[in-house]
């Protein structure tokens, strides 16, 4: 039985209904985050200088904010899903199933985190990415815990599945290559649960579907 | 490429600065010299501030060079980042196919060419930072060029591997298992255990041998 991985809070405010941090997220995604102006973001969101100023010091800042509220949600998507199973490869396939939703739903925030981001050269920024990261490893390394002889995982097999799995899908936003999210899911499910619980059981994954049965996870 | 110097600022190790004035020496001594001090300067300058923190006075400084021989060279920070990172890609695909020769099982290949990376990682860390954390983090061309870096890479440790029933699935598990090896590689020398990466050879030979000969086997192969 798999341990429950930690929750973060709900960000506040919610960045989805925040006319700013949307604005923000579509504007580097249609300009580049370089070409993203205030004024800009103040037409587009709505909002005058004054709402805006109350709020943030200046771009970089509404971006870091509105990137790390992101980040935590990522998070709470991954841990809710994961944390409805009992059972580690459950727990982790209803994760990546959830991923896949998310990224269908929100091509453009998953453009701004992946990629625009990383034109903001902020040391925070890079912190803020590497917690996803580390997150996203902890939640795989429930495995472990499953395996018949823990000690012969590999120590780093967490941290090398969701750099091969961060690895692959970055590589395929930044050339632009269109994502199945749901398609890979057999395959990434397959490399991992490879790794903890060996190559009989990591098979089966192979022959799941990677989409939601109609009556839930 | 001649050994990488430890910290910005520091004299590169191996790479003499050249005696002032007249000295006899080639004109093309002289450029090759300032050009392996240059890839050194940068190396430890993006190592120590990351790429975009970097700015083209602090190269040169780190170089032993002017401004004005900076300019001689490259016209901007990033056509000396390119340049430094296809000659660090070299040395290492070097060091790699040297590590290969008269290995004839794959398996043990593969321990050799992993073993012989991990010891050059581990002599300069730096290595690390300026090849595998700085580009992923600038995105962009740098992005691109890392990924080619580790495709080149890959490929060299992958070759004469067995077939196996499904080639394309472990080819594609291999570059996905790349890109984590790096990711693994880049939390140990941010832990500041960059000296002890060759500790990490038989699990790394585990990961990327399972793709092409299954785990059992290659548990077996890492632990000889």
């Amino acid at each position: 039985m798999t341990a429950p991985i930690p929750v973060p809070a709900p960000p506040h405010p919610d960045p989805y209904r925040d006319p700013v941090a949307l604005a923000m997220v579509d504007l580097a995604v249609e300009e580049g985050y370089e070409g993203v102006s205030v004024e800009a973001l103040l037409e587009r969101a709505g909002v005058t200088r004054e709402e805006f100023e109350r709020r943030y010091a200046d771009k970089e800042d509404c971006a870091m904010r509105v990137f790390d509220a992101f980040c935590i949600d990522f998070e709470r998507m991954l841990g809710i899903a994961y944390n409805r199973h009992s059972n580690w490869r459950d727990g982790l396939r209803a994760a990546a199933r959830a991923t896949a939703a998310w990224m269908l739903e929100n091509p453009n925030l998953v453009r701004f985190g992946t990629v625009e981001v990383l034109a903001m050269n902020t040391e925070m920024a890079r912190v803020r990415r590497e917690e996803v990261f580390v997150y996203s490893a902890n939640l795989i390394e429930g495995g472990r815990r499953e395996a018949a002889d823990p000690s012969s995982v590999p120590e780093g097999a967490g941290i090398v599945a969701a750099g091969s799995i961060g690895h692959l899908l970055t590589h395929r936003m930044q050339k632009g290559d269109a994502i199945d999210p749901y398609g890979i899911i057999p395959e990434m499910m397959y490399a991992v649960v490879r790794q903890y619980l060996g190559e009989e059981i990591a098979r089966e994954e192979l022959d799941i579907p990677p989409t939601e049965p109609a009556q839930g996870t | 490429m001649s050994k990488p110097e430890q910290g910005a600022g520091s004299e590169p190790e191996g790479l003499q600065r050249l005696p002032p004035g007249r000295h006899g020496l080639s004109r093309d001594f002289v450029a090759q010299n300032q050009r392996d001090r240059l890839a050194a300067g940068i190396i430890a300058c993006v190592a120590e501030r990351g790429y975009h923190e970097t700015t083209i006075t602090q190269i040169a400084e780190a170089s032993g060079v002017s401004r004005r021989t900076f300019y001689g060279y490259f016209s901007s920070k990033e056509e000396c980042f390119f340049a430094a990172y296809q000659l660090m890609g070299d040395h290492l695909a070097e060091a790699l196919e040297e590590a290969a020769d008269g290995e004839k099982r794959w398996p043990a290949k593969v321990r050799s060419q992993l073993g012989a990376l991990l010891e050059t990682f581990a002599a300069n860390p730096n290595l690390v930072r300026f090849g595998l954390m700085a580009p992923p983090a600038a995105g962009g061309e740098f992005a691109e060029r890392y990924r080619a870096l580790l495709e080149r890479l890959v490929a060299i440790v992958s070759e004469g591997h067995p077939s196996t029933r499904d080639s394309d699935r472990a080819e594609a598990a291999a570059m996905a298992t790349a890109g984590g090896l790096a990711a693994l590689l880049v939390s140990k020398v941010r832990a500041g255990e960059g000296e002890a990466l060759p500790d990490l050879l038989p699990e790394l030979m585990e990961l990327l041998l399972t793709p092409y000969v299954g785990r059992k086997r290659a548990v077996a192969e890492a632990r000889r």
